[in-house]
């Protein structure tokens, strides 16, 4: 699906639509998976849905990357992504937006990896893929996803 | 619309039955069209027709309803997508494009114009089907 970023206001389907989530949905290839990037901070707004649950991410102020993550263990999936590689490469952005969007997986791929829907508050970390160069929208498609201390893949199922 | 992107399955299926339908309206479009362009000259093009035809009306409707869906379900980002926009373009002309071959009784007719109404037709369904999977892209 997946990306569109869009207002609406629009009364028809609201129940449909989530304040504040710019929808949209991007492939992989539409992201540098060369530079991963560290994100944290709390979901301002979420939308557990298809094609892809997202949510809008509002940075921890002079956020720093965690001195573990180099070094977090993945969990095992099955697609074959080096793990090891990407939390060793992953930087913070060098744009400043204060807020992201972050797009996750499909609903299907959220149930196998048993992640809970995250909820407006939520503190959540991310590794994931920017834009080339780091233009554009400030969108980051999720890699590694951090929720109350568990780690989960999003690239494909639990192996 | 909310069942079709809070299900994990609703969405899922209805990409599937979008995909069908295109199989079938393409298909049967391109059957139709080989025999305007003069492959297959035993076949009676008028019997071809009645039997593609409606395939491919069959085809275009389950497209349509499961593309709806899916529109409705997220008509707001759909409609600030070009690439979606672009699609809508290309469906109203290629809907214009078999309006007028019918209206010239091109069922029928196999003529230069029908020839190269029904590659236009072609080319048209195509870049429908490009400009739907790039809808994911921009």
């Amino acid at each position: 699906m997946h990306t569109l970023q869009r207002r609406h206001f629009v009364a028809f389907g609201a129940a449909t639509f989530v304040p504040g989530v710019g929808l949209a949905h991007h492939g992989w290839s539409s992201f540098d998976q060369d530079k991963p990037i560290y994100l944290e901070g709390k979901a301002e707004s979420v939308a557990w849905r298809n094609p892809h649950a997202e949510l809008k991410l509002r940075l921890t102020p002079n956020l720093q990357l965690p001195a573990d993550l180099a070094t977090r263990k993945m969990p095992a999936q099955s697609a074959g992504v080096d793990a090891a590689r990407i939390v060793a490469a992953a930087r913070l952005p060098t744009r400043k937006d204060a807020v992201w969007e972050i797009e996750l997986a499909p609903l299907t791929r959220m149930q196998a990896w048993q992640v809970a829907e995250v909820k407006p508050g939520q503190t959540v970390g991310v590794i994931g893929f920017a834009f080339a160069g780091e233009k554009g929208d400030p969108i980051l498609r999720a890699e590694f996803l951090f929720v109350d201390g568990k780690a989960y893949g999003l690239r494909s199922a639990p192996a | 619309m909310d069942w079709i992107v809070s299900s994990p399955y609703a969405y899922p299926a209805l990409e599937a039955a979008h995909i069908v339908g295109i199989a079938l309206l393409l298909g049967s479009l391109v059957v139709f069209e080989l025999r305007v362009w003069g492959a297959g000259p035993t076949l009676p093009q008028d019997a071809l027709a009645r039997l593609a035809l409606p395939v491919t009306l069959a085809g275009f409707g389950l497209a349509a309803a499961s593309g709806g869906l899916m529109f409705a379900s997220q008509y707001d980002e759909l409609l600030a997508n070009r690439a979606f926009l672009v699609k809508m373009a290309l469906l109203v002309a290629a809907g214009l494009n078999a309006a007028l071959l019918h209206s010239r009784g091109g069922l029928l007719a196999h003529d230069r114009g029908a020839r190269i109404q029904t590659a236009l037709s072609l080319a048209l369904w195509i870049a429908v089907i490009v400009c739907g999977r790039w809808i994911a892209y921009i």
